[in-house]
């Protein structure tokens, strides 16, 4: 199909441009960037650690267009070079760890968040000006205004310190072991349940907002008059006429929000101590491990990327129009 | 001649149709609603009165307050009458640091926002103006900074980069503008089809002047509600880049201070006193100018209006809105 | 003898605006008969098309209606609940917008968009609605493999013949059509005129025929009421408007369209801009573009003058 060939084009060209910015960023350190990068770690690494790092950037004697297509070469294999903090694990193997934790918190937080927001916008939008479409707007907007890492800290401080609900941090204790056994899944649900609950907060406000005005606007076009004129149950007119067609911008601006949404997500990692890509970042920001900071940044970008790509084929089947506008 | 543009166009983000003034007058006209929201929609108003506060502050504001990097006291302690916001992990006044923080997270967020917006005028406007392969490419362009994340391309971009004000405003900027490109393209081409645009073309107008005279004017509202949202942005991005530590952490700002309360545990040790007042800050301010933006939507959205004056109408003679046309009977 | 089947009584329908309500309609009194073809026509703004969705009730804010009653088989419309309304809707009275690319849900396929109208307000099962629907494609001439498709895969001919066919769709016995073939080209527009008088012959529902063509409107129509500033300037059977128009409006708009006396006179325009609403004319509202405007026209308004059977104009020259 030439809708999905197309998306995937362009997927695949942002994919591009994260790995050459990634390739051109160590260069654009002020001065030479070898001896930049290296006089920041001299006496703090051992050799063997400061040709990782000659490795993983490509930053050798040979002209730039060369030092390039290795360095996309490597890439290409999966090899993102070695972990300065971690040495001398992989970076790839430092961030597997982390990845399952991130799409965890992120993709629930996401998928809750959307769900709910829509559906209490569709009720705004439906009841105009009833008790709904009258405080729950504007109470999500103040929320939404806040930090997500700061509602984050008030949460743990609340819920984890003062109230002992939920636990401090990490996605499941000591105590049990990791496998698929109900202890497991009933901790990391238990320990899920203040992050998650965090980002859902504080993005809810954004899928409300929008479906409520998209809806708004799509209950005054005629297809919904027409509904409304053949006789159809309120329901049928509310769900199949107006929410469905008020969904696709909604559905395609969901693609857009969630590199945001992650954004949000790794630093709510932080504050829980989730041993996800945000808690990674936050030790290679801090021990200046820059393979690990890259290969996260390259690792994240790739799962937007293929996240945007399904997002594409849900709005496919959600519209038809899509299916032949592009010609 | 050029054409007098009169009448309304609609934007695509958020479907209200913008009332916009003639292409002369188009600043000031632009101005003009901005005073009309803020004085009689109720939301624009506290908007406008929480970020009169927060200005002041940032200015006048640190001449009323110690050194916030003094050590004064001891450290973690609740508020009290010689600390009124408590002290920090290193003995520091929570209250002259939030204070100081204001000015320099604010001039960030709103020189941001500002830039933002430019360069994302500048991109979008020329693609949407523009046409053909330019729009194909520099569309293109946007379309891939939108969907790469921006928090993790700003952290990676700022940890390169000597850390202080300069860098954090870059990496705000780099991730920051497509957004309004992408609004202001599409606004620009609906533009770029009216009569009077096509008028400005067939009369020879520089490509220069038709931009600023017809087409900028007839932006105004939609660009001033994008610094808005572009300095809500940075504010709330500058906060979340700094609590990494990635600006500069020896100086104050809001995002400094809550970098300093989680490094000193201040959520374990129960100080809740380091980082409330500025998460508050941070949201009201944030609040405060989204307030603004959508009282400033009611007042150019005739149909929002109109559906007010019609639910009052109908409140006014005891009849509850219904979603079939409502009878009144008035003329028996 | 005819006998009416909606009997519309000083209806009065407003706008709310910021500065307070605007008439649309102004009490206005109209019988459609039983079976007939009744034209409306008037500029834009006259009030055409917000009668059509008054009469369904389905005028969106910020309309509402301040007086008057619509008699439909002698139940008053301006009574009826919800739930009442929607078991009237369609059943009874049924309505072709005015642009089916807007009116046609565009991710619901045609099948779909009267099916549900059929399972709405029928006990049906599922595949006798699927064979209905295909009857009723039939009727408007579209291929059933059509029934699939959605709207953007229609041409605008096909999607206006699909509005008639949900229109059919319940038989109901009065069916509006507002201004079904503007955005169509003129064959397009005979064929489906055609079609719907055929229909009407076969089924004998009444149609309440909306447009600003009124030379195409009295090719179609049994009686024709002409809308002037939401008000109503003259009604009377469509051959005698024709010959003899009392209100000198309904001249004005015989004049501005050439094909009803082909080579005989040049269009000639009715002078003026259409009446403002928010500040109507004193009196006759359409004394500041009449040509024979006299003395009383400005300070009084005409009432309905009775000139013939079912012939009325509103207006001091037909007394």
């Amino acid at each position: 199909m030439r809708y999905i060939l197309k998306r995937l084009g362009f997927y695949l060209l942002a994919a591009w441009v994260a790995v050459t910015l990634n390739f051109f960023l160590p260069r654009l350190m002020p001065g030479d960037p070898a001896t930049a990068l290296f006089a920041r770690f001299r006496g703090m690494l051992a050799p063997e650690a400061m040709d990782a790092l000659r490795e993983t950037f490509g930053l050798t004697e040979a002209p730039l267009l060369i030092q390039y297509f290795t360095y996309l070469g490597h890439v290409f294999k999966g090899d993102l070079g070695i972990s300065v903090a971690y040495f001398p694990a992989p970076v790839l193997q430092v961030i597997g760890n982390g990845l399952v934790w991130t799409v965890f918190l992120a993709g629930t937080a996401v998928v809750i968040s959307f769900v709910v927001g829509t559906l209490l916008g569709v009720t705004a939008a439906w009841w105009r000006f009833g008790k709904v479409d009258t405080f729950v707007p504007p109470t999500a907007a103040l929320i939404g205004a806040f930090p997500y890492f700061w509602l984050a800290m008030v949460a743990l401080y609340v819920f984890g310190f003062k109230l002992g609900w939920f636990p401090l941090g990490h996605a499941y204790g000591d105590y049990v072991t990791p496998g698929f056994n109900f202890e497991f899944i009933a901790d990391v649900a238990r320990h899920a349940v203040l992050p998650v609950g965090t980002v859902v907060i504080a993005t809810l406000g954004g899928w409300l907002l929008t479906m409520r005005n998209t809806m708004v606007s799509v209950l005054g076009r005629d297809y919904v008059n027409l509904a409304r004129a053949k006789g159809l149950p309120p329901r049928q007119v509310a769900l199949r006429y107006a929410a469905r067609n008020a969904l696709l911008p909604s559905v395609t601006g969901f693609g857009m929000a969630l590199g945001f949404v992650l954004g949000g997500s790794l630093l709510t990692e932080i504050v829980f101590s989730y041993p996800g890509q945000g808690y990674l970042l936050v030790q290679a920001v801090r021990s200046q491990d820059y393979p690990l900071m890259q290969g996260i940044f390259l690792v994240i970008t790739l799962a937007v990327l293929g996240a945007n790509f399904i997002v594409d084929l849900v709005s496919l089947w959600l519209d038809p129009r899509i299916r032949e506008s592009v010609s | 001649m050029s054409a007098n543009p009169k009448g309304t166009v609609s934007t695509k983000t958020n479907g209200a149709a913008k009332t916009s003034a003639g292409a002369r007058r188009g600043v000031a006209g632009g101005l003009a609603t901005w005073v009309e929201a803020v004085k009689h929609d109720r939301r624009a108003t506290f908007g406008a009165c929480v970020i009169a506060l927060f200005v002041l502050v940032a200015v006048f504001g640190p001449l009323f307050v110690g050194d916030p990097t003094d050590l004064v006291g001891i450290p973690m302690q609740p508020p009290s009458a010689e600390h009124w916001l408590g002290t920090t992990g290193q003995g520091q006044d929570v209250l002259a640091q939030l204070v100081v923080g204001t000015r320099a997270s604010l001039l960030i967020g709103f020189s941001v926002g500002l830039i933002v917006v430019f360069v994302g005028a500048l991109i979008g406007i020329t693609a949407g103006y523009f046409g053909g392969r330019t729009d194909a490419l520099l569309s293109l362009l946007f379309n891939v900074f939108l969907v790469i994340p921006g928090l993790p391309l700003a952290i990676v971009i700022a940890a390169y980069l000597p850390s202080g004000p300069l860098t954090l405003g870059f990496v705000l900027v780099v991730t920051g503008w497509a957004w309004n490109a992408r609004v202001l393209r599409s606004q620009t081409l609906a533009l770029r089809n009216r009569d009077f645009v096509a008028a400005a073309v067939v009369a020879g107008e520089s490509n220069l002047r038709i931009v600023t005279r017809e087409i900028l004017p007839n932006m105004t509202s939609l660009i001033v509600s994008q610094v808005i949202g572009g300095t809500v942005y940075a504010i709330g991005a500058q906060v979340g880049l700094e609590f990494l530590g990635l600006g500069d952490v020896s100086a104050v700002t809001w995002g400094t201070n809550l970098y300093w309360a989680q490094n000193d545990s201040a959520l374990l040790t129960g100080a809740w006193w380091t980082f409330a007042p500025t998460g508050l800050a941070v949201a009201l301010v944030g609040f405060g100018l989204t307030m603004l933006n959508s009282g400033f939507d009611e007042i150019t959205n005739p149909r929002l209006r109109m559906q007010r004056a019609w639910r009052a109408f109908l409140l006014g003679r005891g009849h509850e809105p219904s979603r079939s046309t409502p009878v009144v009977r008035e003329h028996a | 003898m005819p006998e009416p089947i909606i009997e519309i009584r000083d209806l009065c329908v407003d706008y709310v605006t910021d500065e307070g309500p605007v008439r649309a309609i102004d009490r206005l009194n109209l019988v459609v008969e039983r079976g007939e073809v009744l034209g409306i026509a008037g500029e834009s703004g006259s009030g055409k098309t917000t009668l059509a969705k008054a009469l369904l009730r389905i005028l969106p804010p910020p309309a509402v209606i301040t007086g008057g009653e619509v008699l439909f088989k002698g139940r008053d419309i301006l009574s009826m609940d919800d739930e009442e309304l929607r078991r009237m809707r369609w059943r009874e009275i049924s309505m072709v917008f005015q642009s089916a690319m807007d009116a046609l849900n565009p991710v619901i396929s045609v099948v779909g968009q009267i099916t549900d109208t059929l399972l709405a307000h029928d006990e049906c099962s599922a595949e006798e609605a699927r064979a209905r629907a295909g009857k009723l494609l039939d009727l408007v001439g579209i291929p059933r493999e059509r029934l699939d498709s959605f709207a953007h895969q229609l041409s605008g001919g096909m999607r206006q013949r699909v509005g008639i066919a949900i229109a059919l769709a319940m038989r109901p016995s009065v069916v509006i059509l507002d201004e079904p073939t503007t955005a169509l080209d003129v064959i397009v527009e005979r064929e489906i005129l055609e079609r719907i008088r055929e229909l009407q012959r076969e089924f004998g529902f009444a149609v309440i025929f909306i447009t600003h063509d009124l030379a195409r409107m009295l090719q179609v129509s049994d009686r024709v009421a002409i809308f002037y500033a939401a008000r109503l300037a003259e009604v009377g059977p469509a051959a005698e408007l024709r010959r003899a128009p009392r209100h000198p409006y309904t001249e004005g708009l015989l004049q501005a369209f050439p094909s009803v006396h082909p080579g005989a006179r040049t269009p000639r325009s009715i002078p003026g801009q259409p009446a403002s609403l928010l500040n109507p004319p004193s009196g006759c509202r359409f004394h500041p573009r009449c040509a024979r405007a006299i003395e009383i026209c400005p300070k009084e308004e005409p009432g309905p003058t009775e000139i013939g059977p079912g012939h009325v104009a509103a207006c001091h020259l037909a007394k």
